[in-house]
């Protein structure tokens, strides 16, 4: 019998298959524009130091997954007869029917990314842990595509879960424009995106802080699942930070600090679109512990710039702005507004906000009444009066040319907030802010050719040039009427503003005598 | 308040509307079934569907590997109507490669109980492993980038996710006989056990002709001939080689526990081989001029690939204290061989 060997005997065995080709080119097999390798200046062997913490085996990796499987779907299927997550409201649901339309298809993306490195990263011992990457997105595609699925009896919104992205909805177009940029990218490249900038940063803040909003809400499944999904996302996330100190021992971080600026800033868009208003206005307020901002402070402005501070690597050069975003949640707030006015284009049923939302979204956010309660108001009026098409709009807005999102953030007067054009090959192309005309300036011809929703509708792509004909190009066409947002606290709930009074204004006598 | 009657919950689905086959679809299919959306046409009419400019290197391989591939089809439906014969998801691949996994274990704990001698160590049969069994770490290695490959570009969603599980087997393997030579070296130090294999895979003739092919089919960028050249045609008669025939030959050589490791591999091997024949079969239903490509290729990495394993004769007939003939391993692989290919209106060239 053979002695027995633990596994850090043998892993680095195991990990170390580099080989020196010799009947085909080295440059054929691993292609700079696959690898990245180009892009850097590491010189010949200097990838084979590539290390990183957690070092999982096959034979560890199949026994701790099966057992997490295992917990999820029992919880699942314990679930299954107690008419969750129906039972626990619409606004509740929303942020479930956003999370699966958005989540899965992406989690099946980052296994195209995880298989490019297993393929094409520069290191043996970095191929095989992102191996196990592919795998574990591949684990968060099937249970992000199972759950819902049994939903979609109940409310066809849920069919959004896999079509979101094979449709062009404004959002599936937002969403794939930040994802295929990291998809078409060399594996470095790619790596420093999708495992540092997303992965360690943005993942907590969809799958642990949605979790404990799930947890006080009572979606036991929802929590189950999506706290084990971040289990892996931790592990595998590794590898951005393997890859950044062999770049800092090499003196060579120009480009990693131009990408993880890049990709930093695009996340934080588009998750603010996503996640911000599901935590700020579609979690029932009773169980909203922390808002959006909260959790960006505590995960991502504080986790996060820890993290880049720990590596070679500065805080982005938008800081200073990116703080002043998140302390008062406009982004957020504007996009929650926008589902909220063009809800015909999301399979979603947002809300019109209540009293007590209106209470806690001041107290989170010190001065919203003054800058977005108004708005609410119109609203509210509106559907008093009966009017409720007018709160929905008939009209397409300005979208940045970058991250596909609405351009203005309805605040002219802000620097942070302006729209931002720029001319590029005789063309006016319009931004959002600073950081996303940086990023299109950077490298004009990889997004130039990309048409906005916006462009499309004026080139003539999209017919008939209506509204109509703008909601069937995105999936939300005649067939698929039933699936359109709606306010499903309409119309009543513009009753209950007939007498408000917003908490920062003084009280009239009509307000204060209850 | 009175219930509302919203239209989401009055009209709903009884699955995704993205399956459009009339089946009710399986749980795999829910998880499996078109879940790549850069698949296909942008709105425009370019392909691939990314949102990057098309010029840019990563979109230009899919145009070319993918999409351009000699494998012809409707994209997406034809490719998308594969399905995996076992039906295998995540949570079942897990389930079965933690048995699989576990089973080795009790394998190892069983043998020290017994204290059988499982494991013969005279100086042949320990050169034997070292120069002719355990540098398959290597091309385990080198096959694990294929399936990654792959599952990068394959023009499904299902393929795609079998080439996944195809890439964490090899890597299994590769882990198993790293950890085999660990031990070895731990035992017989003076052996060079874990430091040489690198050098004999580079550089000893007998790996040469396998290290040649699987270069080669590294570089083969079309994901249909990528995915024929490895799938139909090198990993099926390796995993003949290394895995059924050296089983043999290790129970030979009373070293039955090993034996039972690589039969254990095996048990991946056969679905691989399973998703190999239906792959060929479906990408031949849905366009007949694929038949012609998938012949083609086969008579283009065959003669190679048998050369690989012919390389392996030493192994089999001087190399180990007890021997095999290799006249009759080498019959025994193209009768496999054959036979996988027996329902495809393909055939291995003469
Ligand atoms: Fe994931
Ligand atoms: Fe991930």
């Amino acid at each position: 019998m053979l002695p027995n060997v633990r596994r850090e005997d043998w892993y680095q065995t195991a990990t170390n298959t580099n080989w020196d080709l010799s009947y085909v080119d080295e440059e054929e097999a691993f292609p700079p524009e696959m690898t990245g390798q180009d892009a850097y200046d590491i010189p010949e062997g200097g990838w084979e130091a590539w290390e990183e913490t957690y070092k999982q085996t096959a034979r560890e990796y199949y026994e701790t997954q099966h057992e997490k499987d295992g917990s999820v779907y029992s919880v699942s299927s314990a679930m299954e007869q107690s008419g969750l997550p129906h039972s626990l409201g619409m606004g509740w649901e929303d942020v479930l029917k956003f999370h699966f339309a958005s989540v899965p298809l992406l989690e099946r993306a980052a296994v195209t990314s995880e298989s490019q490195y297993a393929r094409f990263a520069p290191d043996s011992a970095w191929r095989h842990m992102a191996q196990f990457g592919a795998m574990d997105e591949l684990r968060h595609t099937e249970l992000q595509l199972r759950i819902p699925h049994s939903f979609v009896k109940e409310d066809a919104q849920y069919d959004w879960s896999k079509k979101l992205y094979h449709t062009e909805d404004w959002a599936s177009v937002a969403a794939r424009h930040l994802f295929d940029d990291f998809k078409a990218s060399n594996a470095i490249d790619s790596a420093l995106q999708v495992t540092f900038a997303f992965e360690t940063g943005f993942t907590n803040m969809q799958f642990l802080a949605l979790a404990s909003d799930a947890a006080d809400v009572g979606d036991i499944e929802f929590a189950e699942a999506i706290s084990s999904i971040q289990t892996d996302e931790a592990r595998h996330a590794q590898q951005g930070n393997a890859i950044i100190e062999i770049l800092d021992e090499y003196d060579d971080l120009d480009r990693a600090q131009y990408l993880v600026d890049k990709s930093f800033w695009r996340c934080y868009k588009l998750f603010s679109a996503l996640t911000g208003p599901s935590m700020d206005y579609y979690t029932p307020v009773e169980d909203r512990e922390m808002s959006w901002g909260e959790f960006m402070e505590e995960w991502i402005v504080d986790q996060f710039l820890e993290n880049i501070e720990s590596t070679g690597l500065e805080k982005p050069w938008y800081w200073e702005q990116f703080i002043e975003l998140v302390r008062e949640g406009g982004t957020s707030h504007y996009m929650a507004g926008g589902h909220y006015h063009w809800r015909p284009t999301l399979p979603i049923a947002p809300p019109g906000v209540t009293e007590e939302d209106r209470e806690w979204l001041e107290e989170k956010y010190p001065g919203w009444e003054d800058r977005w309660g108004e708005k609410w108001d119109r609203h509210a009026e509106a559907m008093r009066n009966d009017n409720l098409e007018k709160t929905v709009a008939d009209d397409l807005i300005v979208l940045c040319d970058l991250c596909q999102l609405p351009a203005i953030h309805a605040d002219p007067d802000r620097e942070n907030n302006r729209l931002h054009s720029h001319e590029h090959d005789g063309e006016t192309y319009y931004f959002c802010s600073e950081p996303c005309q940086w990023i299109f300036e950077n490298e004009p011809e990889r997004y130039a050719e990309h048409k906005s929703i916006l462009r499309r509708f004026l080139a003539g792509d999209i017919q008939p040039q209506t509204l109509e004909g703008a909601l069937e190009h995105m999936g939300m066409g005649e067939e698929n009427v039933h699936e359109r947002g709606i306010d499903f606290r309409a119309p009543e709930w513009g009753d209950d503003w007939a007498d408000w009074n917003p908490p920062s204004a003084e009280p009239t006598s009509a307000a204060s005598d209850d | 308040m009175s219930e509302k009657d919203y239209p989401m919950k009055q009209e709903t689905y009884r699955t995704y509307s993205t399956w459009n086959q009339r089946r009710v679809p399986t749980t795999y299919d829910i998880a499996a079934h078109r879940t790549n959306y850069d698949i296909g046409e942008r709105y425009d009419g370019t392909v691939p569907r990314l949102a990057v400019s098309s010029d840019e290197a990563l979109p230009q391989w899919y145009q070319k590997y993918r999409e351009g591939s000699a494998i012809t089809g409707e994209y997406p439906d034809d490719f998308d109507s594969w399905r995996d014969p076992r039906e295998l998801t995540y949570e079942k691949y897990n389930e079965l490669m933690d048995k699989r996994e576990s089973t080795i274990e009790t394998l190892y704990e069983q043998a020290e109980v017994l204290e059988r001698g499982t494991e013969r160590s005279d100086d042949p049969w320990l050169d034997f492993q070292e120069r002719a069994f355990l540098p398959l770490r290597y091309p385990c290695h080198g096959l694990q980038m294929i399936a990654s490959y792959l599952t990068m570009f394959a023009p499904s969603s299902t393929i795609s996710t079998a080439m996944t599980f195809q890439a964490t087997d090899e890597i299994r393997r590769q882990e198993r006989l790293a950890r085999r030579a660990t031990q070895l070296h731990k035992e017989f130090p003076e052996k060079g056990f874990t430091e040489n294999e690198r050098e004999i895979w580079e550089e000893d003739e007998m790996w040469q002709p396998l290290r040649k092919v699987l270069e080669e089919l590294l570089v083969e960028y079309d994901w249909g001939k990528s995915f024929v050249g490895t799938n139909l045609v090198l990993k099926p008669l390796l995993d003949e080689l290394f895995l059924a025939h050296y089983s043999e030959l290790f129970d030979k050589n009373d070293s039955n526990l090993y034996a039972q490791v690589l039969d254990n591999f095996y048990l991946d091997a056969d679905r691989s081989q399973e998703v190999a024949a239906s792959v060929a079969d479906h990408v031949i239903e849905i366009d007949e001029s694929n038949e012609a490509v998938v012949q083609e290729t086969v008579d283009e990495y065959y003669p190679a690939s048998e050369e690989a394993v012919e390389a392996f004769r030493p192994a089999f007939e001087s190399m180990p204290p007890e021997t095999m003939a290799f006249d009759d391993v080498l019959a025994d692989i193209r009768r496999k061989y054959d036979a996988m290919l027996a329902d495809l209106p393909v055939s291995r060239p003469a």
